[in-house]
């Protein structure tokens, strides 16, 4: 009887089975690929989809890993992160605080109208506009005029020198819109999709669950490779490496590292990693009690044990931290050998030692340890762990430590707002690999204020003065040299407690490939930076 | 037994004709009380938004130290500055003119969001709310009928297995058994059309149902047990009717008041529980919109799927009511206290 039932339910099953998968075979989007090396289409999953795709509104990386196909900006991030030219050919330093672009003849919009320089201006302008709510606004904090000066030619004014400016038309912030679009109040809906001189162009947009791009055939650079992409939210980690397993996508970005074992043994995919040039640092508040005592800095600073949390959390895909900038976020300013050799250099340098923890905090004056309480997203994959070990080891020395569990808006916005700051933990990702970048939002004194990246409300003359040196003189050996200043002063005041710099991972499936992933990969037009049949 | 049943039963006999005006009296009273409720339910969740910390620029502005400039202008386009009453009256008035307002996030109007998610969450609920009441009705009515057998443990065990484990993770078991090892239904994905809607939503609305049909199975075997026990049950056994009959006219519909009176319940916490089920699915559905609206303090998003989502629990307990007196006629509204 039991063997009879079994054998009938396999059969049932069986059956059931074939006509689904007959059934499935005609709804699910196969990838193929022909021999003459273009692929028909690929479906990639994103944690999440936006709500609008409206970049201004919408700036956040998988907006921005499906607009860098859709759109560019006059200049664009090459695979060595530096700038490299886009829809203007060639771009000029006229003075420290003038930059010419000129526009490359030929460049079309989506729907085939073309770029004009008008379009170029009306970008930067909607940005500057504080009425325009953009939140890329503060890239264009140091601009001071934007026009046309010839119909190919868009001359840019700033305020005062700036060097960072120069990567604002490579990234999201610098992705030009049809003039006419932006004046439009539906632009990002499904109803007004944005156009873009990118290699794509959005066909169909689904907020919050799935977007489709075509190739274009007459863009100005090389053929896409790839026909058709679908982009498709699959928030849960669990159901998108379901999703790769079964085959139903063919890759997706940012892993939760903790996840990538599993991701590897899928088997049928590679994942890739790339340093992210991330950083996850603690703040001490230096304006007020304890923290203004170098002593208690110092004794933090000695109790993370940053190889601990490494292995631990990112499963050795990252690096401990010895200072605020990954060592490949120097690139254009310091070989990578010599960014280390440097880091070497500083001292103290604070490797893990409760010894010299405990010591440091019996000559400070809070020998007998105080109370602290550290506010930490929920949202963040690395946040909550970290305190966790870093709050045990203060307790060991004497520092009550307690980690306050809170959402990620409740988080930023006490940060931000600089309130009760104390300690903090903070995680950072840039936007374009700019060796002064970190410097000036977390040690700058301009920024210890409501508002301001500096939440330990760091603030010492010397380092902004040569942080001045560091965003506006155009001799590379000048910055570097400032900056090295920078981090020595900033090491030895313990400005912050630098944790670890995390790597950021994707997966492919592993009949493809793709060569130009880099930790920019939301700014860039990844599906035409090396993707292909392996 | 001081039941309400036989009093309600003598003033019903004495209520005659009237019985189907006093359903609409009933009802409109009922729909009267609605407007105030949902109006306090509205200045409620406004209330707990603003006490509550953290602020809807700073998640429309990222992680990023923004232009003290733009903040300023987003605030005064979304009338974040206002003191709270007239940022409620201001939210009032253009609900009162059919507007819900425009999201901070999206920036696209909030009925525009809504009417795109509702129809998955709607499929979901629906789908689920079927498998629950009709799984879960037939197999309490099975565990009384075959009460102490075999089958009535394993159908006991499975329910309460199924409460015990929450919707995302057996979600999560059902996609891997379902959707990898057997193929036979996709991972992720809400369909297009009837029948691939209902092929994509299959996996969640039963992750779903599982997760609370054991309400619906536990009450239907015990008020089944208790009516199998009558001595009308005995009668018409004696009389030789068949044990069909016996089940489906008399127990069965006897038995369905406790089920009903839950029933309002279990589809509230159906949707409710749609909010996980739909993250876990990757469906675009009203419930993962509302998690999201929340998390990124995007008030108008959050008012405006809050006044639906309670118009809805409203509207259920009605309509549990009404089906009252469908089920039991001896049951009619307003007249208890005549």
């Amino acid at each position: 009887m039991a063997i009879g039932l079994t054998r009938r339910r396999i059969l049932v099953a069986g059956m059931t089975h074939a006509a689904f998968v007959s059934i499935a075979g005609t709804f699910a989007i196969a990838p193929s690929a022909k021999a003459d090396e273009q692929i028909e289409s690929i479906t990639w999953a994103l944690p999440s989809i936006p709500e609008t795709l409206f970049i201004p509104h919408a700036w956040m990386t998988y907006a921005g890993a499906i607009m860098s196909l859709v759109q560019e900006g006059p200049l664009a991030i090459g695979d060595d992160l530096a700038l490299q030219p886009a829809s203007a050919d060639r771009w000029e330093e006229v003075n420290p605080t003038t930059v010419k672009y000129h526009l490359r003849g030929g460049v079309k919009f989506g729907d085939g109208s073309p770029l004009t320089v008008d379009d170029i201006v009306a970008t930067f302008k909607y940005h500057m506009s504080p009425d325009s709510g953009s939140q890329l606004a503060s890239f264009y904090n140091s601009v001071a005029t934007v026009e046309a000066t010839a119909p190919d030619e868009v001359t840019v004014k700033l305020k005062a020198p700036n060097v960072q400016f120069a990567f604002t038309p490579a990234h999201m912030a610098g992705f030009v819109f049809k003039k006419e679009q932006l004046a439009d109040k539906k632009i990002g809906t499904p109803e007004v999709l944005p156009l873009g001189t990118g290699p794509y162009k959005l066909v169909e947009f689904v907020p919050a669950d799935r977007v489709v791009l075509e190739a274009r055939d007459d863009y100005w650079g090389a053929k896409p490779v790839v026909k058709r992409i679908t982009f498709q939210a699959i928030p849960d980690r669990s159901a998108r490496l379901l999703a790769m397993q079964q085959g139903e996508i063919d890759g997706t970005f940012d892993l939760a590292i903790s996840d990538i074992d599993q991701w590897k043994a899928l088997g049928n995919v590679d994942v890739v990693a790339t340093p992210s040039l991330g950083v996850y640092l603690l703040t001490l508040d230096h304006s007020a009690p304890p923290f203004d005592d170098i002593h208690v800095r110092r004794a933090v600073a000695y109790s993370v044990d940053r190889k601990g949390l490494v292995a631990a959390l990112l499963k050795g895909n990252g690096e401990a931290a010895t200072a605020l900038n990954p060592p490949e976020i120097w690139s254009g300013v310091l070989p990578l050998d010599e960014v280390r050799a440097f880091y070497a250099t500083l001292m103290p340098n604070y490797a893990f030692d409760l010894k010299k923890a405990k010591a440091e905090l019996a000559q400070s004056s809070h020998p007998d340890g105080f109370d602290v309480t550290i506010p930490a997203s929920t949202a963040d994959p690395y946040m909550v762990n970290i305190m966790q070990s870093v709050t045990e080891n203060l307790k060991q020395i004497g520092i009550r430590a307690h980690i306050q569990e809170i959402d990620n808006n409740t988080w930023f916005t006490n940060y931000i707002n600089h309130d009760k700051l104390g300690m903090q933990i903070m995680a950072y990702y840039p936007d374009f690999a700019h060796a002064a970048n970190y410097p000036s939002l977390f040690f700058s004194s301009a920024n210890a204020k409501k508002d301001g990246m500096n939440g330990s409300n760091f603030n010492n003359p010397e380092v902004d003065a040569k942080l001045e040196i560091a965003n506006e003189n155009a001799d590379p050996n000048a910055r570097a040299d400032a900056l090295k200043k920078v981090f020595k002063i900033a090491n030895e005041e313990v400005a912050v407690v630098p944790i670890f710099w995390p790597a950021s991972a994707m997966a492919i499936n592993n009949k493809y490939k793709l060569t130009g992933y880099t930790a920019f990969w939301y700014n860039i037009p990844w599906a035409v930076r090396g993707f292909g049949l392996k | 037994m001081h039941s309400a049943a036989p009093s309600t039963g003598s003033t019903a006999t004495s209520g005659g004709a009237g019985n189907g005006s006093s359903l609409v009296v009933f009802v409109m009273r009922r729909l009267a009380v609605t407007i105030p409720l949902l109006l306090i339910i509205s200045f409620g969740v406004f209330a707990l938004v603003h006490i509550a910390p953290g602020d809807p620029v700073r998640s429309l502005l990222g992680a990023r130290a923004p232009d003290p400039a733009t903040v300023a202008a987003i605030r005064a386009r979304y009338h974040l500055d206002d003191p709270f009453l007239v940022q409620y009256g201001k939210w009032l008035s253009q609900v009162i003119r059919g507007d819900l307002g425009v999201s901070i996030q999206g920036n696209r109007a909030v009925t525009s969001t809504i009417a795109d998610r509702l129809g998955v969450t709607i499929f979901l609920s629906l789908m689920s709310t079927i498998l629950v009441l009709g799984l879960g009705i037939l197999l309490g009515a099975v565990a009384a009928f075959r009460r102490g057998t075999r089958l009535d443990r394993a159908v006991v065990m499975f329910s309460v297995f199924g409460i015990s484990s929450p919707a995302f993770v057996t979600g999560i078991f059902l996609l891997y058994l379902f959707g990898v090892l057997l193929h036979w239904f996709p991972i992720f994905g809400p369909g297009k059309g009837f029948l691939d809607r209902a092929w994509h939503l299959a996996l969640p609305a039963l992750a779903l149902a599982t997760s609370v049909m054991a309400i619906v199975v536990k009450i239907t075997r015990a008020a089944m047990i208790e009516e199998l026990a009558r001595d009308y049950v005995t009668f018409a056994r004696a009389r030789g009717l068949s044990s069909r009959r016996i089940l489906f006219a008399y127990v069965l519909r006897n038995s369905l008041i406790p089920v009903v009176t839950a029933a309002g319940l279990i589809v509230v916490g159906i949707v409710a529980g749609a909010i996980y089920v739909e993250v876990t699915f990757s469906l675009p559905g009203l419930g993962a919109s509302m998690v999201d609206a929340i998390q990124k303090r995007d008030i108008p998003t959050i008012q405006g799927t809050t006044l639906l989502f309670s118009a809805f629990v409203l509207l259920v307990n009605l309509a549990v009511d009404v089906i009252y007196t469908l089920i039991d006629p001896r049951i009619r509204f307003g007249r208890v206290e005549s």
